[in-house]
């Protein structure tokens, strides 16, 4: 009579694991609707560099790695036009961000980008012509800031894409005292100025709802480059005008190399 | 004999439901970590700095003169260094966004950079600057 009992109810049994395997397996053979990429979110961390020496304090005295004496008194650029180089090699373009560089800030937000890994980023240093020509709004804190422009307001003259001021140890041999310092200012802007910079591959990846930090050195130092520093006449450059000279030229062109990913 | 058939039937349903438990265990997803012991409050000092001590403020890594990213965690100088106005290192607004924890857990490039540290102890990073990161 058991046994009846038991064979009774092992033939609904059975059918209950047949129903529930294939409810299990009609989960996984079913194709899924895509989903859109989960974002995660993007972060720049800015080091202000002197060489080696991270720049902390405005005016304090930096020994360049050729001994020369450095100290700044203002230090910000623009960085705009960001582009993520993922692992396929395919990009995205982080859309409508500009970012004002200072030196008490390190950390800038990118924003909520497509989760994935990445291999390299890309950006401009300046502004697009199209930002060039506007008129800051006056809640705007990134662009509604006068150091940044080049007259008494952003327009007509543009914006200011890298100011950089402050003393430099002039002597050809790179000993002179602090005091022997000269005054040095550079504002490099205007459209043709604007310099796009390719960073190397160096992989990173970007988890749905969680950050990322991708981390670069700017070295200013590396603006005096080529510069022939004990001619007083390269020690200034601040107009739109002065910003077609070969001193410009020069400035600008070294500014990609300002950028390396902290070691 | 009735003995005999129950034993041979009920090793055969213990089978097939583990086969039906296994089959749908996709389904439950995460399984959950155990519990972290995470105090009510977490502590700067208690909590934390051993943890930077053991992890972070090492040789060659965020200590002394010339400490890795400019951040140096030594006990003495660990809070001042971390809550530096514009560093981005704590976040107390966005806990998320906070350097040291984004750090922690990024899987690309990890601190340390030996492995990632527990779930556990990240949470309490974590937990702390949520916190407000006081000075405790």
């Amino acid at each position: 009579m058991k046994l009846f009992k038991l064979k009774k109810l092992l033939l609904p049994l059975a059918l209950i694991v047949c129903l529930c395997n294939q409810a299990c397996k009609k989960k996984d053979t079913t194709t899924p609707t895509p989903a859109p990429t989960p974002n995660g979110t993007l972060m720049l961390h800015l080091h202000t560099n002197i060489d080696s020496n991270e720049v902390n304090e405005y005016n304090e005295v930096y020994v360049a790695n050729n001994g020369r004496k450095v100290s700044l008194s203002i230090a910000q650029l623009f960085v705009s036009g960001i582009q993520l180089v993922k692992a396929d090699g395919s990009t995205y373009d982080v859309p409508n961000v500009n970012i004002l560089k200072t030196m008490e800030v390190e950390e800038y937000l990118v924003g909520s980008v497509p989760s994935g890994n990445y291999r390299s980023i890309r950006f401009q240093v300046g502004l697009s012509s199209a930002t060039n020509s506007t008129t800051p709004a006056s809640n705007d804190s990134t662009l509604n800031r006068p150091a940044m422009w080049f007259g008494s307001s952003a327009q007509p003259l543009g914006y200011v894409f890298v100011n950089f001021q402050g003393k430099i140890d002039t002597s050809n041999a790179a000993n002179g005292t602090a005091a022997q310092m000269q005054t040095f200012s550079y504002k490099i802007g205007t459209n043709a100025n604007l310099k796009q910079i390719n960073m190397p591959d160096q992989n990173y990846s970007v988890l749905p709802n969680q950050t990322q930090f991708v981390h670069i050195t700017v070295n200013y130092n590396k603006l005096f480059t080529g510069i022939q520093l004990n001619n007083a006449n390269n020690l200034t450059m601040n107009t739109v005008s002065a910003n077609s000279s070969t001193l410009a030229a020069q400035l600008a062109g070294n500014i990609a190399s300002m950028f390396s990913y902290e070691e | 004999m009735r003995i005999k058939t129950n034993r041979s039937v009920l090793p055969a349903i213990a089978i097939v439901m583990a086969g039906v438990l296994f089959n749908c265990t996709h389904d439950k997803g995460k399984i959950t970590p155990a519990a972290c012991n995470t105090p009510a409050v977490v502590s700067f000092s208690q909590d934390l700095l051993p943890l930077f001590k053991q992890n972070c403020s090492i040789s060659g890594c965020h200590t002394g003169g010339s400490p890795a990213g400019n951040l140096n965690l030594d006990a003495s100088v660990a809070y001042t260094n971390l809550m530096r106005r514009g560093s981005g290192y704590i976040d107390t607004v966005n806990p998320g966004y906070s350097l040291l924890y984004a750090q922690m857990i990024s899987t690309s490039n990890p601190m340390p950079p030996t492995g990632l540290l527990s779930s556990c102890q990240t949470s309490l990073v974590l937990t702390w600057i949520a916190q407000k990161a006081k000075n405790n």
